[in-house]
């Protein structure tokens, strides 16, 4: 089906440089990110901590406020590879 | 790649640069959230200076815009905080004038930002598709779930426009004061939100302030969840969302993804051998 952006003219060198700016500056900021995520790793290991407590004291939310507890040897154990949460 | 994971990024810290590609109006200034790299498709903070004129026209890309702030005139109407409009790619827009300047989310679906001058639709724009709501005063606050398993009480969401076909969606959520909910959740679907007003915790990523935003992509762990003081955010997805929830804090992606296609299979073993075979013709 022909649609209107398919009818839209090729990309300018205005606009490709554009995009090309913006690209880098982002990857600049995804890089950042990934640092000060690595750089909150205390503070993160301190909310899993608490995270596991709550799920085997008050539960998990496994729908709306259904709530089911969690066993101690039913949580998970941290598997040994870095650990990332910014990809 | 598309876009890569932005998350939490603030943009409040970084200063507005002009905005002068072609056939735009000097007096706008943008932020970039972020960008697919391949396409030029981006989404925006943007800032228009007092006395902003732009003349009627349209974009060979898909547009959303969410004013954050200030008012604008779209031909004779005068919108102001919380208009939202969904303007399918060839749809021309009134002149847009703002004697006192706005702040507004603008997103291009489709390609990098173009303004083509016309007071014409294109003969291929899919006029019905044209979204023109005030978020915060016309639609109405759902707080159940759309799709079990659903989020805590407390976190309500506001639909504003949807694709019948992909599902992709634009809404807006909010929560309210000390929100918790105690699990991780992924999807199916990239999703993307920027905070207007409030905090909104995660496990991973730490506090998303007022100005926060993130562009995830699908499959990736984000909760569990807490708001000290309650939030609102206008969010986005690109396809349906359903919440896979756990709480192993440290699977992977590609884990959550085969995860999501076991539970498919489990769920529709036929579909997902359709799917996977090559060859449909029908």
């Amino acid at each position: 089906m022909k649609r209107v952006q398919t009818e839209a003219p090729p990309l300018t060198e205005e606009e490709k440089d554009w995009i090309a700016r913006n690209a880098a500056a982002q990857r600049e900021r995804h890089d950042a990110i990934v640092a000060e995520m690595e750089a909150l790793t205390p503070e993160r290991d301190a909310w899993i901590d608490g995270f596991f407590e709550r799920i085997q004291t008050r539960g998990f939310n496994t729908n709306c406020d259904e709530r089911q507890l969690i066993d101690k040897d039913e949580l998970p154990e941290k598997p040994d590879r870095p650990f990332k949460v910014t990809f | 790649m598309a876009r890569p994971h932005i998350e939490p990024y603030v943009e409040l810290n970084d200063d507005y640069q002009p905005f002068t590609l072609r056939d735009f109006p000097a007096g706008a200034h943008y932020k970039a959230l972020s960008l697919d790299e391949d396409t030029g498709a981006c989404s925006l903070k943007m800032r228009f200076d007092a006395g902003y004129s732009r003349p009627p026209g349209m974009s060979y890309s898909d547009a959303e815009l969410f004013v954050l702030e200030g008012r604008v005139e779209v031909g004779e109407h005068t919108y102001g905080r919380g208009q939202y409009f969904f303007i399918p790619a060839g749809i021309s827009m009134g002149a847009m004038h703002s004697a006192d300047g706005f702040e507004a989310l603008v997103f291009y679906n489709d390609g990098p930002p173009s303004h083509l001058e016309s007071d014409q639709h294109h003969e291929l724009a899919l006029n019905e598709a044209f979204v023109s709501t005030n978020a915060y005063l016309d639609a109405p606050w759902l707080g159940t779930a759309r799709r079990n398993p659903g989020v805590a009480s407390g976190f309500a969401v506001k639909s504003l426009r949807m694709n019948p076909a992909t599902k992709a969606n634009t809404f807006l959520y909010a929560a309210i004061p000390e929100f918790i909910q105690d699990n991780i959740s992924y999807h199916d679907c990239a999703e993307e939100a920027y905070h207007i007003h409030g905090d909104c915790s995660m496990m991973q990523f730490g506090e998303l302030p007022t100005g926060g935003y993130f562009w995830r992509p699908a499959y990736i762990n984000h909760g569990c969840f807490w708001s000290k003081h309650g939030c609102i955010a206008l969010a986005r997805i690109d396809g349906e969302l359903y919440n896979y929830f756990h709480y192993n804090p440290w699977t992977t992606p590609d884990e959550n993804a085969r995860r999501a296609a076991s539970m498919l299979y489990k769920e529709k073993p036929n579909l997902v051998e359709w799917t996977t075979r090559g060859g449909h013709n029908h």
